[in-house]
């Protein structure tokens, strides 16, 4: 529930912003000058705002389209990534974003229009390489559709380009849009997974496992294609049983031929971000156990991620073909 | 064996510009005064976690009030502060309750956004800080004299999310300024003595979450008198105690590690490995 809207002045009259009023009728409107009013200030408490997150209206003015980050891509082509919002509806402690903004104030940029013509500069720009366009690296895709309504804009735009991939990327149940609509054979409805127990002890305010494969499956039998998000892998007592019995799971639920692409990787935090995320809850466990220093990055053991990985895409390689999954092993920053 | 960690519960420093505005905080929360300051009447709570400041009127002395009492409560950084005080409004009922979302002052041009937190039921509004009452009210901001300087300095010791303003009409345009009887401050705060402690109350919680965040890891003390650490080693070691407190170990980490270990540097290593073995438990 949003109760507090900060809205650019120069974009009060945007209908975007007329429309997300009216869905939201928040208790509070309070106009400013710059998102960065809000957003950027220093000496905020990440963990005190994300109790009760307001939402910043603002316009974005450059940079709608940038490079994928080392380890994010689902191919070995040009992988790219635009982010319509920064923070999440969710909360899970292992999420990099509570490290990389010190605002937990939901912050949507409201001119899609812009988005739009920065990707088709960019397909332009690249003279017809397929490349791959990532959305919901700095929010959700689809956990704020019903007030941002940005799977209803930007689908008929990913339609016009079917030799490029769109990947929404979620943990959302929110799929009632995109069974509303026909399938698009080059957009990925890509889940964030992990098995119960780590959901429930990791992902706050995020549907529980069972939800985000029911969902799965219902876009799966609608004619969707799927993506599997192992990604963070979470090293924990038990890990084998609760990553296999959830995997044999998601092998009986879905079509094989439904899985677009499986990208596994385990969790990990370069070290300045780290540090960020363990003054915000220094009493989580998920930070204090099982993680060591190499280089810049705070990690599992370069074996004990390997045996992670590798468990998972054993579960996983006699249902699907090799070329289907990808390894997300991101360098620090 | 070490005591255990004392139990966060946050403290508050109020800042009020009047004798008058202050008395019925004073009462209410029954505070004492300290009577050793010279330079700002200072109240507080037996249990300390109420401290009541009065400036004076208007934005110097509100400034200087707030760099007081941060500087003689250095110890306690993780305290949230709340300007109470009396505000005109154009249209307001007198004795009106009303929280700032945005404190402005008339001759400068940033801003501050308060934090609305999700308990606060209050009535919202802009304040516009002046130098001195105002013939006219402008539409929908209620007018002070001291919020936009209590705000700027006040963000220099706490997170944002720890300071707010609440003012009560005290004028407005069918009761002007000129008509204000101090004498009569008591009948527009009496009534809203109840939305003042509750709202207290509500940040002496935040307060006190932020002071979690920022407590002293267990061990901390026995460990650094047991070896001299260089800065980095230092830091090291607040680092891993804060993962021990977390993995909640009772045992210390010197009776585990501390016998064996032949310098601080081999001790900090035993410790990182501990905690690199330790498998999640969920």
């Amino acid at each position: 529930m949003i109760e507090t809207i900060y809205i650019e002045d120069n974009i009060q009259k945007h209908e975007e912003c007329a429309a997300i009023i009216d869905r939201l009728r928040p208790k509070n409107i309070i106009p400013i000058n710059h998102y960065g009013e809000i957003f950027n200030r220093k000496k905020q408490n990440f963990r005190l705002q994300k109790r009760n997150p307001a939402l910043i209206l603002a316009e974005k003015k450059n940079k709608f389209v940038l490079p994928a980050p080392s380890g994010y891509g689902v191919d070995s082509g040009e992988n790219y990534y635009f982010s319509h919002m920064l923070n999440c509806l969710y909360d899970c402690r292992y999420c990099f974003l509570q490290g990389m903004y010190s605002s937990a104030h939901y912050l949507l940029f409201v001119n899609y229009n812009d988005f739009m013509r920065d990707i088709e500069n960019t397909i332009a720009a690249k003279n017809n390489t397929a490349m791959t366009f990532f959305t919901g690296y700095d929010c959700d895709s689809l956990a704020l559709e019903d007030v941002t309504h940005f799977a209803e804009r930007f689908l008929p735009f990913f339609a016009k380009y079917p030799e490029h991939l769109f990947e929404l990327r979620t943990k959302s149940i929110n799929i009632k849009h995109l069974l509303a609509h026909p399938p698009i054979k080059n957009v990925i409805v890509a889940f964030s997974l992990n098995p119960e127990p780590v959901a429930k002890a990791l992902e706050h305010k995020a549907p529980n496992a069972a939800q985000r494969l029911a969902a799965m499956q219902k876009l799966a039998n609608h004619g969707w294609s799927i993506g599997l998000r192992f990604d963070p892998l979470i090293d924990h007592l038990g890990f084998e049983d609760n990553y296999g019995g959830y995997i044999q799971q998601i092998k009986n639920t879905l079509p094989a031929d439904s899985v677009h692409s499986v990208s596994i990787g385990p969790v990990r935090f370069p070290s300045s971000m780290y540090n960020a995320i363990v003054k915000l809850y220094p009493e989580e466990k998920l930070l204090a156990c099982g993680l060591e220093k190499r280089d810049k990055l705070i990690s599992y053991s370069a074996q004990r991620e390997r045996a992670l990985v590798d468990f998972v895409r054993k579960q996983l390689e006699d249902w699907l073909d090799s070329e289907k999954f990808f390894t997300c092993m991101p360098e620090a920053a | 064996m070490n005591p255990p960690p004392p139990i966060p519960e946050g403290a508050i420093h109020i800042v009020v510009a009047l004798h008058e505005e202050a008395k019925p905080l004073i009462s209410h929360f029954s505070l004492q005064r300290i009577q050793n300051t010279k330079s700002f009447p200072l109240y507080r709570s037996a249990d300390e976690k109420i401290w009541l400041i009065v400036s004076g009127k208007g934005k110097s002395n509100s400034a200087a009030a707030v760099n007081f009492l941060a500087g003689l409560r250095q110890s306690f950084p993780h305290s949230a502060w709340l300007n109470i005080g009396i505000a005109g409004h154009r249209t307001y009922e007198l004795g009106t309750l009303v929280l700032a979302r945005k404190v402005v002052d008339e001759t400068m041009s940033n801003s501050f956004y308060p934090t609305m937190h999700r308990e606060q039921k209050l009535p919202n509004s802009t304040i516009m800080s002046v130098e001195s009452p105002q013939r006219t009210y402008p539409d929908d901001i209620c007018l002070d004299m001291e919020a936009s300087t209590f705000c700027q300095s006040a963000k220099r010791f706490a997170n944002v999310e720890l300071i707010h303003c609440i003012k009560i009409i005290s004028d407005n345009e069918n009761h002007p300024w000129q008509e204000l009887d101090k004498t009569k401050m008591l009948e527009f705060f009496s009534p809203c003595l109840g939305e003042i402690a509750s709202f207290t109350k509500e940040l002496l919680s935040l307060s006190s979450i932020e002071q979690q965040q920022n407590l002293e890891p267990l061990f901390l003390q026995e460990v650094m008198r047991e070896w001299k650490f260089t800065q980095t080693q230092a830091h090291q070691v607040r680092a891993f105690l804060e993962r021990w407190g977390a993995l909640e170990e009772k045992e210390s980490p010197l009776e585990l590690y501390g016998k064996d270990a032949k310098s601080a540097r081999e001790f900090l290593l035993s410790l990182e490995n501990h905690l690199a073995r330790v498998q999640l438990q969920i």
